[in-house]
């Protein structure tokens, strides 16, 4: 080009064709500011809407439930993760693939399916194996990620996080805790009751956040709060250890008397923790699912809350604590006991051995006399007698924490006054039905000077490191009883044990008051029940054994069930290290003088 | 201080330039670091996932690019011309060679994002139909200011030359760089005052040649644009997820850095990156960058107007098309206005080749500028413009260059 004449410059230069020039780049750049004026302006509505919809992603965490421990730190129920490796053969493209894949793994798997290196080749999605633990998972994970991109196409072949509650305890705690169900929501017990607790929500407010194109969440959108982070625990009232005691007891007893069910409970008289809530037969809430339909109700119900009965003998306390109150008897009151009292209508009321006499209100306590009972409540107006029923929450529920609680059955003041005998088998505590966690709290407010508290099995949420984190509401309290008449009618209660019908129930060097219960059932054979309060003296547990259909002629509260509230008092003794109050009984004379070893000197 | 002399910033001359030519000088300026504050907000987030490269590696990585483009820049602002024209034809023959070369001579070629074709030269990948640009605009400007006292031999000889090598880039393949090079040089033909007869019969072979030539996947890429949302998952979704990101910056934009849509959009430091720009500073940023191009090129084009030498008209011309042009019709890919071809937002987008390529046009661009006062050799001019020559001249004999 060098070579050509340098051009001169042209007179009819066609500077109109510059302006050409300049019109189409001012027309071009004019058509794109209207076409960004209706994408960004006018019409970005729609647009704007779809870009959100994709770059937000809604927050369904799968978080962990928080673990549930016993009194004493023990784990009741914890989270694990647990993998699942899936395979989607859709996705391997030839057998050269599915090779290299098989190849790959076969050394890191532990019991895959048998068949899956060929199901690689089918068409359906599979699990290979189940049940990897998190160690397991990241071996397989690592190898997933260094296998060669050029031999397979990964995402073909992925772990797939679940989470498992796990209970370790199996049985133990099962009326309690309940199970979670397949989508991890609590079912029954304190994982039901305590859902809020145990899995925090996050609220639906903040439930969103952002992705990238590659579907991955970007952290610094994560509201605060979604991923749970803090290590606190549910605790429960109950000791694993006393529970585990009493269950051991109770399947002893059960299988002694051969009895269709069983329930012990434990309460702190002072605040209403339950210690101990043992319910047999119970089930594993780790195989919950493997139980049979038709047997599940028996098994996964707690009867110490669902489980209505009229407690015989064991309700007596409560009305001579009521006719006290009313002022229809003094405890040196004397009764004149028949032996046997005709009620009319053929209802004829006899005490258990037929003795009679006069007796003190002590004594019909102690030898739990039918007809004193009568004659007690008798001095009682019938309205007043039917208020004070109402009043301490007979027809009620006594509130605790754990769903499906029953509400006792209280019969309308009409139908308890239809006749003498209506009123008299109240006396002696048939006539009435409640559960056997209200009989505990009746007499639980008897030894905690007159004050019915609220029987409660979460103490609250506590730290990685134990300390108490305050979220629940403080449980109501009652006063339902003077101190003063409480206390006239625990030491009755003391006899019954020292001397009376609950003579099994006697541990030597302590004092402890109890009353002992046999009831005909509406529908059962047999419930026998005694209830026993540690110590005597400034008591602080109560302690309720009911057993159901005991088998044999010596099945009664006295036989039955005293000796099981022994050894569970047994066993309270030992957890707490109570002294004897009553030292004589256990030690009867002062060691002797330890013999000198024989002298070896010759 | 002699040293940095190489960068513009620290070019000693600048003083002694004729003003437009300083306009033009800043406003170049504000393109290219507007372009690098853009890329910043951009490039992070396929650096950091994509190339699995640091977050500012592509950031980085476009500071050197720039720092060689400058020195590139100072070079051509200070070379004559006439020098550059001489040069024009070795430039269209190394590169066309080199485009030939990665077409039919296998294994020298690397093939990126399936469709384009880029030369290994130690390491660093280079794009031959990127630097072929400013060479191309040279000759096209020397070529048609010729054009009347050229014989028809070698008329044709050299619309031959230019018909291989658009074909050349046509083949790499490259569509959009071909159709932006061919519309070049028809309007450096309409600005030289080519018979319209003339004009429209080349226009109508080339479209008739393209139809002929257009390959299957170009076809649907063509149509797609009508509605991406047809395959939202496939060939529409890169231009679905464009319009989103500029829907999504409505009126003011998100803010600087704040797009949502750059974690979704391919190539979104690259061809794309006028969609995040557009998300993050709305209606206001893009309007903004649109008025700009059109002052830049009235600038420019009124110049080419004053200017009585045909060759630096045309090449003002031809620089002004490359470097708006190709900003336009990066837009219109972008805003979904005109079929989705691969083009670069020139300054904007990440890219070495690019990056040096507009450097180089843009080089030229300002030494027009400056050789307009020497190439205005009319004395008949009335006093007043008499004076400004004088004093033009009085400045260049105690300068060297205007």
């Amino acid at each position: 080009m060098s070579a050509l004449p340098r051009p001169t410059p042209l007179k009819h230069q066609p500077r109109s064709r510059l302006v050409v020039v300049w019109l189409l780049l001012m027309v071009a750049a004019t058509a794109l500011m209207l076409r960004l004026l209706t994408l960004q302006v006018l019409d970005s509505k729609e647009l704007q809407a779809k870009a959100l919809e994709q770059q937000e992603i809604k927050l369904n965490p799968f978080l962990a439930r928080r673990t549930i421990v016993d009194r004493d730190g023990r784990v009741v129920a914890i989270d694990r993760e647990i993998y699942s490796l899936w395979a989607y053969p859709s996705l391997i493209q030839d057998n050269l693939e599915a090779t290299y894949i098989s190849e790959q793994l076969a050394p890191l798997l532990r019991q895959p399916r048998p068949d899956w290196q060929e199901k690689l080749r089918g068409k359906e999605g599979f699990r290979i194996e189940q049940w990897l633990t998190p160690s397991e998972a990241d071996r397989l994970a690592a190898k997933l990620r260094t296998m060669d991109p050029q031999k397979w196409r990964s995402g073909s072949v992925e772990l797939v996080v679940e989470r498992q509650r796990n209970y370790p305890q199996k049985e133990l705690f099962a009326a309690v805790s309940g199970f979670v169900n397949a989508d991890h929501l609590g079912q029954n017990g304190v994982e039901s009751s305590y859902e809020f607790l145990i899995k925090p929500r996050p609220s639906e407010a903040v439930d969103r956040a952002k992705k990238d194109g590659r579907g991955l969440l970007l952290p610094n959108t994560v509201p605060k709060g979604v991923v749970m982070v803090d290590q606190n625990k549910v605790q429960l009232t109950l000791s694993a250890r006393l529970q585990r005691s009493a269950r051991k007891a109770l399947q002893e007893q059960m299988k002694e008397y051969n009895a269709s069910q069983g329930i012990v409970l434990v309460m702190d008289t002072r605040n209403g923790e339950m210690l101990a809530m043992v319910k047999e037969p119970t089930y594993d809430p780790n195989t919950f699912f493997s139980y049979k339909q038709a047997e599940r109700d028996r098994l996964f119900r707690n009867a110490a809350i669902t489980d209505l009965f009229e407690p015989g003998s064991t309700f007596k306390p409560i009305n001579v604590a009521i006719a006290l109150e009313a002022g229809a008897i003094q405890p040196d009151t004397v009764i004149y006991d028949e032996g046997t009292l005709d009620l009319g209508g053929g209802h004829v009321v006899e005490n258990f051995d037929l003795s009679g006499g006069n007796l003190s209100i002590q004594q019909i306590i102690e030898r739990s006399s039918n007809v004193g009972m009568i004659h007690i409540v008798e001095r009682l107006k019938p309205q007043v007698y039917y208020n004070w029923l109402e009043q301490i929450g007979l027809g009620d529920r006594t509130g605790i924490d754990l769903p499906g609680e029953q509400r006792g059955i209280l019969k309308t003041f009409e139908e308890l006054t239809l006749s003498r005998s209506d009123t008299a088998t109240v006396a002696f505590g048939n006539g009435v039905s409640l559960t056997p966690i209200q009989l505990l709290q009746l007499h639980g407010a008897l030894a905690n000077d007159g004050k019915l508290v609220t029987p409660h099995v979460v103490r609250g949420l506590i730290t990685e490191t134990g300390e108490d984190i305050p979220v629940l509401e403080p449980r109501s309290t009652r006063q339902i009883f003077s101190a003063a008449i409480a206390r006239q009618v625990m030491e009755m209660m003391v006899s019954v044990v020292e001397g009376g019908t609950g003579k099994n129930a006697r541990i030597p060097g302590y004092r402890l008051a109890g009353k002992t219960g046999t009831a005909e059932q509406p529908n059962l054979s047999k419930v026998t029940s005694f209830v026993g309060i540690f110590p005597a003296r400034q008591p602080r547990y109560v302690t309720l054994a009911v057993i159901y259909e005991p088998d044999g002629d010596n099945a009664f509260g006295g036989t039955v069930a005293a000796p099981l509230v022994k050894s569970v008092i047994e066993e309270l003794i030992v957890m707490d290290g109570v002294a004897p109050s009553h030292r004589e009984e256990v030690v009867p004379s002062p060691p002797a003088e330890p013999e000198r070893p024989p002298a070896t000197d010759p | 201080m002699r040293l940095l002399q190489v960068l513009p910033f620290f070019d000693q001359t600048v003083d002694r330039w004729v003003p437009a030519a300083r306009v033009l000088r800043w406003l170049l300026f504000l393109w290219m670091f507007a372009g690098l504050f853009t890329l910043f907000s951009a490039s992070h987030h396929p650096a950091a996932t994509e190339a699995a490269t640091p977050a500012y590696y592509f950031f980085k990585l476009q500071l050197l690019w720039v720092g060689l483009g400058l020195v590139l820049f100072n070079a051509l602002v200070h070379l004559p011309l006439k020098v550059m024209m001489r040069s024009a034809p070795i430039g269209i023959f190394v590169l066309l060679g080199l485009l030939l070369a990665i077409e039919f001579i296998p294994g020298l070629g690397a093939t990126r994002n399936e469709s384009r074709r880029w030369l290994t030269l130690g390491g660093v990948l280079v794009q031959p139909s990127e630097l072929i640009k400013p060479f191309l605009i040279l000759q096209g400007a020397q070529f048609f200011t010729q054009w009347p006292a050229l014989s028809w031999k070698q008329r044709s000889l050299w619309l031959g030359i230019f018909a291989i090598v658009i074909l050349a880039v046509y083949l790499q393949p490259s569509l959009s760089v071909a159709a932006l090079c061919g519309m070049m040089l028809w309007l450096l033909a309409l600005a030289a005052g080519r018979t319209w007869g003339q004009l429209l019969t080349v226009a109508a072979a080339a479209i008739a040649a393209a139809l002929v030539a257009i390959r299957p996947y170009q076809v649907e890429r063509l149509m797609m644009f009508v509605d991406p949302w047809q395959d939202p998952q496939g060939s529409g979704y890169q231009l679905i997820q464009s319009l989103l990101a500029i829907a999504s910056g409505g009126g003011w934009g998100t803010g600087y850095g704040l797009s949502g849509q750059k974690l979704f959009l391919p190539e979104g430091h690259t061809d794309f990156i006028f969609a995040i720009f557009a998300e993050e500073f709305g209606f206001v940023g893009c309007g903004l960058v649109l008025l700009f191009l059109m002052v830049l090129s009235s600038l420019c084009l009124w110049q080419a107007n004053q200017c009585r030498d045909l060759t630096l008209r045309l090449t003002i011309v031809g620089t002004t098309v490359i470097l708006v042009g190709q900003s336009l019709l990066n837009i219109g890919v972008v805003a979904g206005g005109i079929p989705t071809t691969g083009v670069p937002f020139p300054f904007l987008s990440y890219g070495g080749s690019a990056m040096l390529s507009n450097m180089f046009v843009a080089g030229l661009l300002v030494r027009c500028f400056r050789e307009m006062g020497t190439a205005e050799v009319v004395p008949l001019r009335p006093a007043t413009a008499a004076r400004t020559t004088r004093e033009r001249r009085r400045r260049l004999s105690s300068g060297q260059v205007p």
